[in-house]
């Protein structure tokens, strides 16, 4: 069952919106905007079909209507835009537009700070007030710990197609190394930012040691960013170690790792709580790195 | 008539009308005001005035100078102007939405599409090169996100909430009253700050620990607590853990190989000459899970207690793979 204020305020959208098309709009489409199912959409046109002066005339009530799967409305009244922004669509603006308004990069973070403004402008009474406020009890991530140089070198090599000469940690192969980078995005995974070169590999951007626009361009091929992005959230990365299996609790399970230093991080960081079972190799890797490890501290010092 | 219906039609009547309108022509227009009291009929009015308040519909009452006196709705403050979007605005308000809108653990997202709506934005605008991901889901098990939600309402109003939490490697949870003072989501994690009524003390709870939230019911329209004018919910958010107050400050020495060592700048400050980091801290459990997280590229060199902690630890890593007996 919807509750008033979302009635409210879905009619108080509705109306002015699909004014403007005088084909109607899909209801399908409607019901993203509104987050509300079909039923709900259809329900709530048949309520409001008879808003207007109690005492009035037909020619005085809005006119909406649903004809196949697209609502129409006739006669709008002076329902001709939408309400300015509420607390909580306010909120959801800022919260949305924090971490650009905070990036390290510097042209997102100017259009996002400007725009940001302009909405705060338009806010209604009480959203204007308030959710200024609130928000800086509601935070989202800014950056990591990148460099702000890096990320700015980095944002222009991505925008005029240049060539960077980098010195990037390899974390998975724990190898400090130079190479050739040609960046065709910028992708920010859970605050941290990562760099995606011509090949499709991601490069976590706090592990550049150093970076050096060159003169040297390229032309960037088509890489499906939004792809990488969903392979980096779900923790995907290359040379991702399938076949670990852990102990962990007493409980045997799989652990599919980004690389064979990860794995070790993980168990050390159980501190004997977790047994690495498989592969066998790299158990006996482990116990020998940790043998090494242990001398060290068995040293007096 | 149908409280909906009549609220809509209020509007309409008090935009339509040439000229404001008093209460007791509503009357005569409206068969919900016509009955009861006037002290109930204006009782009723308020309520309705204050519920299209939240929905941000302004109704003022003026009186102009020929003495009449009514209510109109304020058009201006109500209704949004025109805002004209470039492309670069409608790339930057897609990426962020993207982001915000694929994560279910994101607050306000109903009022996130329809902001965007409202501005005639579609979230399928990014900038092409910069893509965003809060990647907060992971982190919240099965109903987390209504628990969030759940937060970030008795945030906004300002309502203590009962709180059973399992603190990390603990056993049973605990029950506490909370009053949120800030929510935040960082590195993939959301965590909510309040003040903790069993330890008297302002505390950090990560989320996906909450295990139920159930916010104070009684008084809605009443806030629990006011947030004490100093609290600073972003210097909590980027306080490193090594700041943490488990106990009193001791000065711990890492020396670090100079391959990696600019991984560790920017939260332990600049190594001496022989790559030798000096780190003061009040949670030194968390130096030694940083020092074993980089294997053999770290060596904690003080405390004395750090360091039979990394060795202890190291102990445990061989015992677990039954390789103790070779260790020394």
């Amino acid at each position: 069952m919807s509750k008033l204020p979302d009635d409210l305020t879905r009619f108080l959208f509705l109306v002015p919106h699909v004014a403007q098309h005088p084909d109607g709009v899909p209801v399908a489409d409607l019901c993203e905007q509104l987050s509300c199912t079909p039923a709900q959409l259809r329900r709530l046109v048949e309520r409001v079909a008879m808003v207007g002066a109690p005492d009035g005339g037909p020619d005085e009530l809005v006119e909406i209507y649903l004809e196949g799967d697209r609502v129409h409305v006739a006669l709008p009244q002076r329902f001709t835009r939408p309400p300015r922004f509420t607390v909580d669509e306010m909120l959801a603006l800022l919260l949305a537009l924090a971490p650009l308004r905070e990036a390290a990069l510097p042209t997102l973070r100017e259009r996002a700070g400007a725009l940001t403004d302009r909405l705060l402008e338009v806010a209604g009474e009480r959203a204007g007030e308030v959710a200024p406020a609130l928000v800086s009890r509601l935070v989202i991530q800014g950056d990591g710990d990148e460099s702000p140089a890096h990320l700015r070198d980095l944002e222009i090599a991505v925008r005029e197609r240049r060539v960077l000469d980098a010195e990037y940690y390899t974390a998975g192969r724990d190898v400090l190394g130079r190479r050739r980078l040609a960046p065709v995005g910028l992708l920010q995974v859970r605050g941290e930012w990562y760099a995606v070169g011509d090949d499709g590999k991601t490069f976590k951007v706090e592990r550049f040691r150093e970076l050096a626009l060159t003169d040297e361009t390229f032309e960037p091929p088509a890489i499906d960013l939004e792809a990488i992005r969903r392979r980096l959230v779900r923790g995907q990365l290359e040379g991702r170690l399938e076949e670990a299996r852990l102990r962990v609790g007493g409980e045997e399970r799989p652990w599919p790792t980004a690389s064979t230093h990860a794995l070790r991080r993980t168990v050390r960081a159980h501190r004997g709580a977790a047994e690495l079972l498989a592969p066998a190799a790299e158990r006996q890797a482990l116990i020998d790195e940790t043998r090494a490890l242990l001398a060290r501290y068995e040293e007096s010092r | 008539m149908d409280r909906l219906e009549r609220l809509l039609d209020l509007v309409h009547v008090l935009q339509t009308a040439p000229r404001p309108v008093p209460l007791s022509a509503l009357k005569d227009q409206f068969a919900d005001y016509a009955e009861g009291s006037d002290e109930a009929v204006r009782r009723k009015f308020e309520r309705d005035k204050a519920e299209l308040a939240r929905i941000g519909v302004v109704l003022r009452y003026v009186e102009d100078e020929e003495g009449d006196a009514g209510y109109f709705v304020d058009a201006e403050a109500t209704y949004l102007p025109d805002l004209p979007l470039d492309e670069a605005d409608r790339a930057v308000l897609a990426t962020a939405a993207q982001a915000a809108l694929a994560d279910p653990s994101f607050p306000h997202r109903r009022a996130l599409r329809l902001a965007l709506a409202k501005l005639g934005a579609t979230p399928d605008d990014a900038v092409p090169e910069v893509h965003l991901a809060h990647g907060a889901a992971d982190d919240l098990p099965e109903g987390g996100a209504s628990r969030l939600e759940a937060l970030g309402a008795a945030l906004t109003a300002r309502k203590r909430v009962r709180l059973r939490y399992r603190k990390a490697r603990a056993d049973d949870a605990t029950e506490r009253d909370v009053d949120p003072y800030g929510l935040f989501l960082r590195r993939g994690a959301w965590y909510l700050v309040g003040r903790d009524h069993r330890s008297g003390e302002t505390r950090m709870f990560r989320v996906s620990r909450i295990e139920e939230a159930t916010p104070n019911t009684k008084k809605p329209g009443t806030p629990d607590f006011e947030v004490p004018a100093d609290f600073d919910l972003d210097a909590v958010m980027r306080t490193s853990p090594l700041r943490y107050a488990v106990h009193a400050p001791v000065e711990a020495r890492v020396r670090v190989d100079p391959d990696v060592a600019f991984l560790l700048e920017r939260q332990w400050g600049p190594p001496d000459a022989d790559g030798v980091f000096t780190v003061e801290t009040t949670h030194l459990d968390f130096l030694v899970d940083q020092v074993l997280g980089l294997g053999r590229r770290a060596e904690l060199l003080a405390p004395p207690e750090g360091r039979a902690r990394v060795a202890a630890a190291l102990r445990a890593v061989l015992e677990a793979h039954g390789a103790e007996e070779a260790a020394s």
